[in-house]
């Protein structure tokens, strides 16, 4: 059997060998196809190199401050920081027994009515007269919060300088001295202040400048606007800068010289380190003068995610603390709480309008005068698990 | 000599130098000092299990006794069930005075003294109640009617025969509500230490850190924001001192029973027992004053432990020298009063801020908020 198969394999092996020696067949190669060829090689080899320069990283400087040349620009958002302070100033008047607040002064301070007018020439941030950029905080408030402002500043008005008798809208003892609330215990000043910070400069922040209609990869960075030193995206990313209320050079800065969203970022800052926000809007800011979209991504949405959190954090704290506190102390630190948890409404993914609402019903629907310490806690424990945070800030 | 040998002999030698200069080298007293080590869990074991366990124990079964003259009272109204009322609501205000330093453990233990020992009590709220005694006291209007000042008020505003009418009648549910609250919080703090719940007697006995919240900070901060109660709120405005230029009678604790002095003298004394970690029968265990000792800490010249020990002895004699209540004494009695509280001043500066340094704790209780 053996002496078969060894001479049938060789002859099939023979076979095969004929076989692609029948299928070879002779090519030829003119010497302009050669000279095509090797530039056709060259120019793929060309090809490769710039795919791979493409894909290198652009390289440039990051500043460790918040200096950009005279390319930045956020004077509106300032003289609106301005003119909060001296709104909340002239709401504070009302808390003193028999004084008067006028409620058309109020409005206009809100509407900065005859562009600074309201503010009687005082002199804002910038040495700047306060209200004279023409901007106002009405213009740039949420909506339905902006609605409601303008029922709040008519309610300072009406209730300025009278005393609450049975836990009535009027002013009541804070350590020593008054504070004037509405009918569930909740504080004007508070009310206008921080419900400002959040439906105003936190939603113009985070809805607004912040959002790819303000910072997209269609929003014009090359050419500059007519006039000045800076391209529609700068611009719009400064004025996201402008509204968080911290200086240039806030990283040598003792902390202290910041306003508004700043001022609570640093007060937060030891627990949720949120203080490196100011890298992430240099960064985001330094992407954009260099027009690579790609690294702006992640620095916006750490801005987002941090002024979230300073929100959600703020409002634990407050109402933690106003459970050891008792009358118009309490009331002052429960409505920090409530201004801070209403703003969690207006930006970041994580505390929704829907949580907010279900948080302020536990938090006896707002009502002061007859809340309970139980309820506090339960309405903590319900923003620290929408939050992640932890409910003993 | 073989070179290995010759280099045996140079490191030996270089070894013995250097132990030689080791020597020489003189510590100062304090570095050795703080060498030992000085174990404050001590300090902490010997403050639960001798001073927070024990006094808030009593203070549940005061809250406990309160009622039961209530239960005795409301069975049978008469002028001796009122007496010994009373006396039962006295005896359980002294036993808060000795709990009202705990303002660190349970959930509730920060806000506590809001609950039981507002004051100046608000009258007005506690007859609103009357109309309205569906109402919750936990709700924060009524944060200066309720607990022992609350109790204060119902029980000895008028002669007997108004009190009495008046427990019978719209004050029977404002006390019935009023003494189950007293009793409540007591019980809840007492059983959180007892039963170490949420884990934290072990952990108050167990962390000998010093970091913002461990239990050594929340002790040492706890008795400082205590001794800062009696000079602010039993003494200051009821003894006329700092800016207020005349004495404020209608500021004092206990106003309507007038047992203010009484309040003062048990809170005094039972800071005295914590700082030197003494329990209520007088048996002395591991305090702050054997810590201050150990670290041989001076003010100015003077020792620090020595310098408290004695201010807290002049305090003492000072308040013994009064009679009546607060607002008497500083009716009748005020140079002893501005002597009192010049002392007690002096030592929240002692323990506030000299003794605060020298454990390396921070205080942490000023209010973060203020000023916003």
């Amino acid at each position: 059997m053996k002496k078969i198969i060894l001479p049938l394999l060789a002859l099939s092996l023979l076979t095969g060998c004929k076989k692609d020696k029948e299928e070879e067949v002779p090519v030829v190669v003119t010497e302009d196809e050669k000279e095509k060829e090797k530039e056709k090689e060259k120019e793929d080899e060309k090809e490769k190199e710039d795919e791979k320069e493409d894909e290198k990283p652009k390289e440039y400087d990051v500043p460790k401050t918040y200096e950009f040349g005279a390319s930045v620009s956020y004077g509106g958002q300032t003289d609106r920081l301005d003119m909060l302070e001296q709104l909340k100033a002239e709401v504070s008047k009302s808390h003193v027994e028999g004084a008067s607040v006028s409620a058309t002064t109020l409005k206009n301070m809100f509407d900065n009515a005859g562009d600074g007018a309201a503010f009687d020439g005082s002199t804002g941030t910038d040495g700047q007269v306060i209200g004279s950029s023409g901007k106002d905080l009405s213009g740039k408030t949420e909506g339905l919060a902006k609605a409601a402002m303008y029922d709040i500043l008519d309610e300072v008005a009406t209730y300025s300088g009278f005393l609450s008798t049975d836990n009535s809208a009027g002013l009541v003892d804070r350590k020593g001295s008054w504070i004037l609330v509405n009918a569930k215990g909740q504080e004007y000043a508070q009310l206008v202040e921080k419900g400002l910070m959040g439906s105003c400069f936190y939603n113009q922040i985070v809805m607004g400048y912040l959002s790819d209609l303000k910072i997209g990869k269609d929003v014009s960075n090359t050419d500059k606007e007519e006039g000045k030193e800076y391209t529609k995206k700068q611009h719009h990313f400064d004025e996201a800068f402008g509204y968080f209320g911290i200086p240039t050079d806030w990283n040598t800065s003792t902390g202290d010289d910041a306003r508004f969203w700043g001022k609570y970022c640093n007060k937060r800052n030891e627990a949720l380190k949120t203080n490196s926000i100011f890298e992430d809007f240099i960064a985001g800011r330094a992407a954009i003068d260099n027009d690579v979209h790609d690294n702006q991504v992640n620095p916006v949405k750490n801005i987002k995610s941090k002024i979230e959190k300073v929100a959600a954090g703020t409002a634990i704290n407050y109402l933690n603390a106003s459970k050891a506190k008792t009358g118009g102390d309490k009331k002052h630190a429960l409505t920090e709480g409530l201004c801070f948890l209403r703003a969690c409404m207006y930006g970041g993914d994580l505390v929704s309008a829907g949580d907010v609402t279900e948080i302020e019903v536990a938090l006896n629907n707002g009502n002061f005068w007859t809340i309970t310490n139980a309820q506090i806690d339960a309405a903590v424990k319900l923003l620290a698990d929408a939050s992640g945070l932890d409910a003993t800030l | 000599m073989k070179l290995h040998n010759l280099l045996y002999i140079i490191i030996a030698a270089s070894l013995t130098w250097g132990c030689a200069n080791n020597k020489k080298e003189d510590k100062t007293l304090e570095e050795e000092i703080q060498d030992e080590i000085f174990d404050i869990k001590d300090i902490l074991i010997n403050t639960a299990d001798n001073i927070i366990i024990p006094q808030l124990e009593d203070l549940k079964n005061s809250s406990e006794e309160i009622l039961a003259a209530f239960s005795e009272f409301t069975a049978n109204p008469s002028t001796e069930k009122l007496v010994n009322l009373k006396s039962s609501y006295k005896n359980g205000y002294l036993d808060w005075q000795y709990c009202s330093f705990i303002n660190f453990g349970s959930n509730s233990s920060d806000y506590i003294a809001s609950i039981l020992n507002t004051f100046p009590v608000q009258t007005d709220n506690i007859n609103s109640f009357q109309s309205n005694p569906d109402d919750n006291l936990e709700w924060d209007k009524y944060f200066g009617a309720r607990g022992y000042p609350g109790l204060d008020y119902i029980f000895f505003e008028g002669d007997d025969e108004d009190i009495i009418n008046r427990l019978k009648g719209p004050g029977k549910e404002y006390c019935t509500k009023n003494i189950e609250l007293i009793k409540s919080y007591s019980t809840n703090n007492f059983n959180f230490w007892k039963n170490n719940e949420s884990d934290y007697y072990k952990e108050f006995t167990t962390d000998d850190t010093k970091t913002k919240t461990s239990p050594f900070t929340n002790l040492v901060n706890a008795f400082c924001k205590d001794l800062e109660v009696l000079k602010n709120e039993q003494l200051k405005a009821p003894g006329g001192q700092e800016f207020y230029t005349f004495p404020l009678p209608l500021e004092s604790e206990a106003l309507y029973s007038s047992y203010s002095l009484d309040l003062f003298k048990a809170h005094l004394s039972s800071l005295e027992r914590i700082y030197k970690g003494e329990n209520l029968l007088g048996n002395n265990g591991t305090g702050f004053d054997d810590y201050l000792s150990f670290l041989g800490t001076k003010r100015d010249e003077d020792n620090l432990n020595e310098l408290i020990l004695s201010t807290f002895n002049k305090i003492e004699e000072l308040a013994n020298s009064l009679s009546g209540s607060i607002n008497e004494a500083a009716a009748n009695q005020k140079e002893i009063v501005d002597e009192l509280y010049k002392n007690v001043k002096a030592l929240v500066g002692y323990t506030k801020t000299d003794m605060t340094y020298a454990f390396g704790v921070n205080i942490n209780y000023a209010d973060p908020q203020d000023g916003d």
